[in-house]
């Protein structure tokens, strides 16, 4: 799996949060390389650790354990300013644009406040340089410069905060919901614009989503995640078409116009996700899904390659059920 | 109880704060210590040399700070807090007679802002979002802009002065003479009253709008009882417990409002015989007084917050 | 305070406690601010003015005793009336606001100085920032506000300076809260999160992202805590242990006025009126605007 071209690998990586003094791993283990100009779907239901993975790419907050190689060097062995250098590389968009620009800046300060973070003292240039990025993400300079967030609706916020993500011309974007604030009308615009801007800027993205049909049409590989642990990883179409694990399947029984499209498509998920304070033994999945059997329970399924650069947690795979 | 533990442990730094900052009040004066204290307010002579000498000693001036500390503590603990050098009274027994005026003053204050709070409270409530619920709650909020030497002045000059119903000022002592000793009161616990009763009238009028909304006051209706005998036993009980809370949270305001008091109504309490030594400028009692209230602040408080744990688990959980 | 562990007593021992809870119980939430508002803005300006112009506008002087016109009532001479000792009270109430209006105005901005630091720094860094800061705030709340304000006019002289000082210790606490309960709820927004992923500092965060934020209700609240220096300053001056004669003040007006109540009840009930409207217009005001501006404070 370790991809030469990677630029961002993930080894081992767990980050554990305290919740009312208990420790827990919210994610655990996770181990994965996004190759560059790649785009790479994470998806999962809210609460298995998606935004965690995100933010421990940033460092923010740094994983617990494991190791996060960006541009074939240690995060976690950089020091204060080398870190600085390295976060105009590796950007994050969030899912409420609103919260995520300062509502007592105006947009041309809020999109301009990494160059002034960089160092950049030429006040000239940097309007020159917000006024080029705002046009690219298709907000009027003229009309939005000197206004401040809550004057926008919030489309026009997330095209801000992707302006603001551009500005240094990173490499990767971590994108935690960047849709899932908005309005299914104003979803595919910006979805249009972050694959255009992909295109224009040359970045690897990480798109981070609940749905797998927002996932579909914009990612190369999927990877899908249960309660902080990876439960599969392909290529997209071949996710789509022919989900290895019980809960890849279940997830996609819910999407009516996919559920059509997978071969194995079992039945919508049912059931509580169990608290990641204490998760099930074995298959973490083993209480909800539909083939469980008494090996589930004892043995923790390994992360393995069941086909080129598929790869499936679980003991009883459905494409391997099927033949 | 692991609560209780910890806020007592709690006690004995804020205890050794208090006292070295009570301590060290002697050494803000400006020039020497000892000049300053016997130096007569009026004709500014300072004393024989003697008498320097022989205080210096007793404030163990000559010592290092913290041998100073640790023995004005030691006599602290044990009751001896020094002694006037205005009227060479022991300032222990000035405390000792003083007290007991200041609580008379405290309870029947206290007693009065409880018996204005609870029938308003609960008309307020009973009627709540009414015209009339609205206006006491605008006085409320107005009357809480009082501050209370306003409320005694307006108090003594309408009371006292242009209905003549009440002395202003004036004190006698319960055993010569109850009713005039209590007559005494009224005003100065009426003023101390006013400004206290809206808080707890407020926490009342909520208590009472939600307990009308419970399911089994529409039974106990439908049993035949009536609303006040209801409002009296389900809204004025869960309301015991704020109170309680709120006896403790005005405890500073009541220090204040007694110190006050005392001095506008001439009543020798605690407060008064702080203003007094202040004014006869008595470093020692001043410093004595000072000591005395700020440990009985923090104890009190701390009793208040174990007695809240006490009726309230949920506070001795989140510690 | 610190990590939810936080003791009733501090939030009990609040100088301000009580009538902060009156205060957010009271108001139906409305966004307009209203007539009631404008009235107490406009009576706090006008005092406010009438202070300044002392410095430049021919008032009649404030110590200058007229025998002939002792305890006199409105005229045209005396606006107001005089004293007991023939001093004109017009003038002597607008200067007596002198020294209210300095502490009200002074006080509170070094209270708020280093209460948002302490409270934007205990809410960012949480932690054991945030159980240091607590322990300072406990220590200050340690002491009944008069009685160490009386200590330390007593002690360390009854100047102007020690007067601010003194109160400014006291609405350290309440600015300290109301910035780390706000910082708390900033702090939480992805705007930080995205100020981070830039590689901004802590104290560029604090400053640019968090501060413009928290400032808002902060100054909203410095009203009452206003209100609050006003009530101290003229408790403290009516005791007689404030700023000593001759200069005017209000609270000692009132207290000179009392061995007059019969004879002319004038002199000490114009400035408790005056007390009463300035700190009434004062809560009213920033009750208005903290409705408006804050997240709940109380959500300690
Ligand atoms: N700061 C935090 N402290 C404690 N628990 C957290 C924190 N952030 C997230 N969690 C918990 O970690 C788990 C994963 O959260 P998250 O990564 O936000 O999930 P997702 O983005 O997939 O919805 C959840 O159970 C969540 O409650
Ligand atoms: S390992 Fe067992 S329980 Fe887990 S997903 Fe596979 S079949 Fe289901
Ligand atoms: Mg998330």
């Amino acid at each position: 799996m370790n991809a030469l071209n990677a630029l961002l690998s993930i080894e081992d990586m767990t980050v554990e949060y305290t919740n009312q003094g208990q420790r827990f791993a919210a994610i655990s283990d996770i181990t994965i390389d996004i190759a560059e100009g790649e785009t790479l779907g994470l998806v999962g239901e809210s609460g298995c650790g998606k935004s965690t993975t995100g933010r421990a790419i940033i460092q923010l907050p740094a994983p617990t354990m494991g190791k996060v190689t960006f541009e074939g060097r240690d995060l976690s062995e950089l020091n204060h300013e080398e870190m600085r250098q390295v976060r105009r590389r590796l950007q994050i968009i969030f899912q409420d644009p609103v919260s995520s620009l300062n509502p007592r800046r105006k947009v041309k300060d809020i999109v301009a406040e990494p160059l002034v973070i960089a160092g950049m003292k030429d006040a000239a240039e940097r309007e020159r340089r917000v006024r080029e990025v705002l046009e690219a993400v298709g907000v009027d300079p003229d009309t939005a410069m000197d206004r401040r967030p809550h004057q926008f609706s919030g489309g026009q916020c997330q095209r801000i905060c992707v302006a603001r993500a551009l500005i240094m011309e990173p490499k990767l974007i971590v994108c935690d919901e960047p849709v899932s604030a908005l309005d299914v009308s104003v979803q595919a615009q910006i979805l249009n614009l972050l694959e255009d801007m992909k295109e224009r800027y040359g970045l690897t993205l990480l798109f981070i989503s609940h749905d797998l049909a927002v996932v579909k049409n914009i990612s190369d590989r999927v990877a899908v995640m249960y309660l902080g642990k990876f439960c599969e990883l392909a290529d997209s179409a071949r996710i789509y078409e022919a989900p290895a694990h019980p809960y890849t399947a279940g997830l996609m029984a819910t999407i009516p116009d996919l559920s059509t499209i997978g071969a194995d498509a079992g039945p919508a998920l049912i059931g509580e996700i169990p608290s990641p304070l204490n998760p099930p033994s074995g298959c973490r999945f083993r209480t909800r899904c539909p083939h469980a059997q008494e090996r589930c329970a004892a043995e923790e399924p390994e992360f393995r390659q069941i086909e080129s650069g598929h790869h499936v947690a679980c003991h009883f795979p459905l494409t391997e059920q099927g033949s | 109880m692991a609560y209780l533990r910890l806020k007592t442990l709690h006690l004995i730094p804020v205890f050794f704060l208090v006292t070295f900052a009570s301590f060290m009040m002697l050494d803000l004066l400006p020039g020497d210590t000892v000049d300053a204290i016997l130096s007569d307010a009026d004709t500014g002579e300072i004393g024989s040399m003697e008498a320097r000498e022989a205080l210096r000693k007793e404030l163990n001036l000559d010592k290092p700070l913290i041998v100073r500390y640790a023995l004005w503590l030691g006599n602290m603990v044990q009751g001896d807090l020094g002694r006037s050098y205005v009227t060479t009274q022991p300032v222990t027994e000035a405390l000792v007679q003083r007290i007991p005026v200041s609580l008379e003053l405290m309870i029947m204050s206290q007693i009065l802002a409880i018996a204005m709070a609870i029938p308003i409270g609960i008309y307020s409530g009973y009627h709540g979002g009414s015209t009339v619920d609205r206006g006491i709650s605008a006085f409320a909020f107005g009357v809480l802009s009082i501050p209370v030497f306003v409320a005694g002045t307006v108090y003594i000059w309408i009371f006292a002065i242009e209905l003549g119903w009440l002395p202003s000022s004036g004190h006698t002592d319960f055993s010569e003479d109850p009713w005039g000793n209590i007559k005494g009161f009224i005003l100065p616990a009426l003023t101390l009253a006013t400004i206290e009763f809206p808080i707890l009238m407020r926490v009342l009028r909520v208590d009472v709008i939600s307990t009308l909304q419970e399911d089994y006051i529409a039974l106990a209706k439908s049993k035949g009882m009536t609303t006040w005998y209801i409002l009296f036993h389900h809204a004025l009980r869960p309301s015991s417990f704020t109170f309680v809370t709120l006896l403790g949270l005005q405890i500073g305001q009541l220090i204040t409002g007694t110190v006050v008091i005392e001095t506008l109504f001439s009543i020798p309490g605690v407060g008064k015989l702080l203003i007094d030594s202040v004014d006869t400028r008595d470093e020692i009692m001043v410093q004595g007084v000072i000591t005395f209230i700020a440990i009985v602040y923090v104890v009190v408080n701390l009793l208040v917050d174990l007695l809240y744990a006490v009726l309230d688990p949920r506070v001795a959980r989140r510690a | 305070m610190a990590n939810g562990t936080s003791s009733p007593l501090i939030s009990r021992l609040w100088p301000f406690g009580k009538r902060e809870e009156i205060v957010s119980a009271r108001i139906e939430d409305q966004r307009r601010l209203g007539v009631i508002f404008w009235l107490a803005t406009s009576w706090i300006l006008l005092i406010l003015a009438a202070t300044i112009s002392t410095n430049f506008l021919p008032f009649l002087d404030p110590l200058e005793q007229d025998y002939a016109a002792v305890n006199d009532r409105w005229g045209a001479q005396y606006w107001v009336g005089t004293d007991h000792l023939g001093r004109d009270m017009f003038s002597r109430l607008i200067h007596g606001a002198g020294i209210s209006f300095r502490v009200a105005f002074t006080s509170p901005f070094i209270g708020m100085a280093i209460g948002l630091t302490l409270g934007m720094c205990a809410g960012y860094f949480r932690g054991k920032v945030d159980s240091g800061v607590s322990i300072l705030i406990d220590s200050i709340l340690a002491f009944p506000n008069i009685v160490l304000a009386i200590a330390v006019l007593f002690f360390a002289g009854p100047t102007i300076i020690n007067l601010v000082l003194v109160i400014a210790f006291y609405t350290i606490p309440q600015f300290t809260r109301v910035a780390r309960a706000n910082t708390l709820l900033y702090a939480q927004r992805e705007f930080v999160v995205a100020a981070r992923a830039q590689g901004a500092s802590h104290l560029r965060i604090l400053l640019r992202e968090l501060l413009p934020n928290v400032m808002v209700p902060v100054a909203a609240y410095s009203l009452l805590v206003m209100s609050f220096t006003i009530v101290l300053e003229g408790t403290l001056s009516f005791l007689g242990v404030g700023i000593p004669p001759p200069t005017p003040t209000w609270g000692r007006m009132i207290s000179e006025g009392l061995d007059e109540l019969s004879e002319n009840p004038f002199i000490s009930m114009y400035p408790s009126l005056f007390m009463f409207l300035t700190i009434l217009s004062l809560n009213l005001m920033g009750d208005r605007l903290r409705t408006m501006t804050d997240v709940k404070a109380s959500s300690l």
